[in-house]
């Protein structure tokens, strides 16, 4: 049964979800995570999880950021809160993460959040002799793969599917460099660059890192019951910059979908639900189109 | 106490052998599979058989980067591809894939594996896992500043390499797939389009933010060359040297440059050479700085408007042979030069020095007033010794 994962909403915001039909929350901790709306700073953590336990929805904790050496020490420090707050779900992409959690005996369940690298089943069959029994696979490969992945995992397996797309991460703060450069005020961390061109837009957003997001939104719904057959356990819907009502529109959408995979024009007509939601603004990725690496092979 | 190693970049046989004439300890190289610069020349299975034989003929050693970021595809044939790589006896594979730990196992195969800066490992847990998992040696991040790399040595007594030269990833590397969103072509399997080499109009909801600056990420190339003292005090045992698709006069001079800092530095004279710093930045034609070393990069450490970047005819020919009866270099012509000009003749492992061009010969034996035609075969007078392989280049110097 696949289940569906979404990121927690701020506190106040967190019984607004409480008809609404999914498994899970997804939360980032300030400092230690990045590319989520909202931050949960690890002294509200137990806040968090008492509003969470009243919809009885699972908690994942995704540190995914690279953590630089003067960050170790805090690291260790969250990871600690995390497991004496029972944390079921803690989610990596530095293996500083994998390592600690390792060192202190962490046997829940370990997320591999791959950022781009979750592209094979042999990696990930390596990382589950350390513990790591979930992982978020890739957004740059194909449904196939996807499917081919998963048939030759004993991982569950998670796929995004709906969202603006994360595509690189710098350590560099770019914008407030370009700022500086133009002798320019930043007034706001996320901007628009286009490519000129293309004429296509794209995100770029500065936080601790700058994130090169998307700005089209990723919505693979119509690939929902294909997923759904080969047994992929979790779908991954990201409410960033989406209105916060319009976005739970599109989780019942998927909800209502999973509900109803066998029917195709109830899914088309979900679909549209999304994409009216999303402003029509949406793309699907990778799922169907294959990228090339050899010039050769390049149409 | 070991000598740091010098790792010089290779795209194909041609320039394996260059780097290791002019003086690289190491070198290492792509298959036409599982590589990183998916575009380049490469390498052969025989080719990589032949650079190994070559490389331990001489001392040094041979690094293949098996570090593409694998899809399911990919995998097929690499146990076999991979046991053929160890009969040829290479020294170490470079990799960002980690399950090869449990191919290299499994067989019994000989080479190190070396952690590829695919990886992006910035801190000394993340180092301590792989250590523990047989990992012999980490590529670090490029991120990575003297303190992060001392606290890592320091924590972890892990063999570190760390980039010294060369161009920079805008991203952490492995973590930029803007080629593929932009182009299709998938970065992390050697189809990187340099997208950070573009330029972009920057936005706040639809209004321009600059109409006479484009936002640009595009960073300055990265040059420890005066650090190298620090570097080796620190404990890294490997300095390496970027550019697998530069050309071979580009890499005779990095190589022979660092060489010839860290030979000084170990025999105790340690001084940095201005006019090297000016050969640096002549053969990449771009600005160099420290990059994360010493601080967060900032808008200094980027390009935006104004670079130039005009291609220099600096590189003037190779020497083939010495004609000692009557004091006249053998070369092979590059790039156009006249009689009178000022060249700047150097070799491995000797020191450069300049002379004005008296006179040219063509095969025959006809003085000509100018060198005008690539590959030609030509004479100039010299009195002093040059060997075979030395460079000629314009002097540029004064």
């Amino acid at each position: 049964m696949t289940k569906i994962l979404v990121n927690c909403p701020n506190l106040k915001r967190i019984n607004e979800y409480k008809n609404h039909s999914f498994d899970g929350f997804i939360l980032g901790i300030e400092g230690y995570s990045e590319n989520f709306n909202n931050y949960v700073k690890i002294n509200e953590l137990q806040t968090y999880l008492n509003e969470i336990n009243k919809l009885n929805k699972d908690v994942y904790i995704f540190l995914n950021k690279l953590y630089f050496e003067e960050e170790i020490s805090g690291l260790k420090d969250v990871i600690k809160e995390l497991i004496n707050n029972n944390i079921t779900n803690i989610g990596f992409t530095d293996y500083s993460v994998l390592n600690i959690i390792n060192d202190m005996k962490y046997d829940k369940n370990i997320v591999w959040i791959s950022n781009h690298l979750g592209t094979n089943s042999n990696t990930i069959n390596y990382l589950n002799k350390f513990g790591v029994n979930k992982v978020f696979l890739s957004t740059e490969i194909t449904k196939d793969e996807i499917i081919s992945i998963k048939n030759n995992v004993n991982c569950n397996v998670i796929v995004k599917m709906y969202g603006h797309l994360l595509m690189a991460t710098s350590s560099r703060k770019l914008l407030s460099n370009y700022f500086k450069y133009i002798n320019k005020n930043k007034d706001k961390d996320l901007y628009t660059f286009k490519d000129i061109v293309k004429n296509k837009d794209y995100l770029i957003k500065e936080e601790d890192n700058s994130l090169f997001l998307t700005k089209d939104v990723l919505n693979d719904l119509l690939f929902l019951k294909e997923l759904y057959d080969n047994k992929v356990d979790y779908i991954y819907l990201d409410d960033y910059l989406i209105d916060d009502k319009k976005f739970l529109n599109i989780i019942d959408a998927y909800s209502d979908g999973l509900n109803n995979i066998d029917d195709v024009d109830f899914i088309n007509k979900l679909n549209e639900v999304v994409k009216i939601n999303t402003e029509n603004n949406t793309f699907n990725g990778f799922l169907d189109k294959k990228t090339v690496f050899r010039v050769n092979d390049y149409e | 106490m070991n000598k740091v190693e010098l790792l010089a970049p290779a795209g194909d046989l041609e320039r394996l052998k260059w780097a290791i004439l002019y003086g690289a300890d190491a070198v290492y190289i792509g298959y036409q599979n599982y590589s990183l610069r998916a575009n380049a020349k490469n390498f052969s299975l025989d080719e990589i058989k032949e650079g190994v034989i070559f490389a331990h003929k001489n001392n040094a050693k041979v690094y293949v980067t098996v570090n593409i970021i694998f899809h399911q595809e990919d995998i097929k044939d690499l146990e076999e591809y991979l046991i053929k790589i160890d009969e040829y006896n290479v020294d170490a594979i470079i990799s960002s894939d980690i399950f090869i730990l449990d191919i290299i196992k499994k067989h019994n195969l000989k080479f190190e594996f070396h952690l590829s800066t695919q990886m992006s490992t910035l801190n000394s847990e993340a180092a301590l896992f792989f250590k523990k998992n047989n990992v012999k040696r980490i590529v670090l991040g490029r991120e990575t500043s003297k303190n992060d790399i001392k606290n890592i040595i320091d924590k972890t007594n892990m063999d570190l390499e760390v980039f010294i030269h060369g161009a920079m990833c805008m991203a952490y590397s492995g973590r930029c797939t803007l080629s593929n969103y932009l182009t299709n072509r998938d970065s992390n399997r050697g189809g990187c389009a340099q997208i950070c080499r573009w330029v972009f109009d920057l936005y706040d909801e639809k209004k321009l933010i600059d109409k006479n600056t484009k936002f640009s990420f595009s960073p300055k190339d990265q040059s420890l060359l005066k650090n190298i003292r620090e570097l080796i005090d620190l404990g890294v045992k490997s300095f390496k040297i970027e550019g697998r698709m530069k050309s071979v006069y580009y890499l005779a001079t990095i190589v022979s440059i660092y060489r010839k800092i860290i030979d000084n530095i170990y025999n105790g004279n340690y001084s940095i050479d201005e006019n090297d710093i000016k050969a640096l930045y002549r053969c990449a034609n771009r600005d160099t700085t420290m990059q994360y070393f010493d601080k967060k990069p900032t808008e200094n450490e980027q390009y935006y408007i104004g670079r130039e970047e005009n291609t220099n005819q600096d590189f003037l020919g190779v020497v083939l042979d010495y004609d000692e009866k009557n004091k006249e270099i053998i070369l092979e012509e590059r790039n156009y030069f006249k009689v009178n000009d000022k060249i700047n003749i150097f070799g491995p492992k000797k020191e450069s020095f300049s002379l004005k061009v008296e006179y040219i010969k063509d095969e025959e034996g006809n003085k000509i007033p100018c060198a005008r035609h690539p590959k030609e075969v030509l004479r100039i007078p010299c009195t002093i010794k040059v060997s075979k392989n030395d460079l000629i280049r314009i002097d540029f110097f004064d």
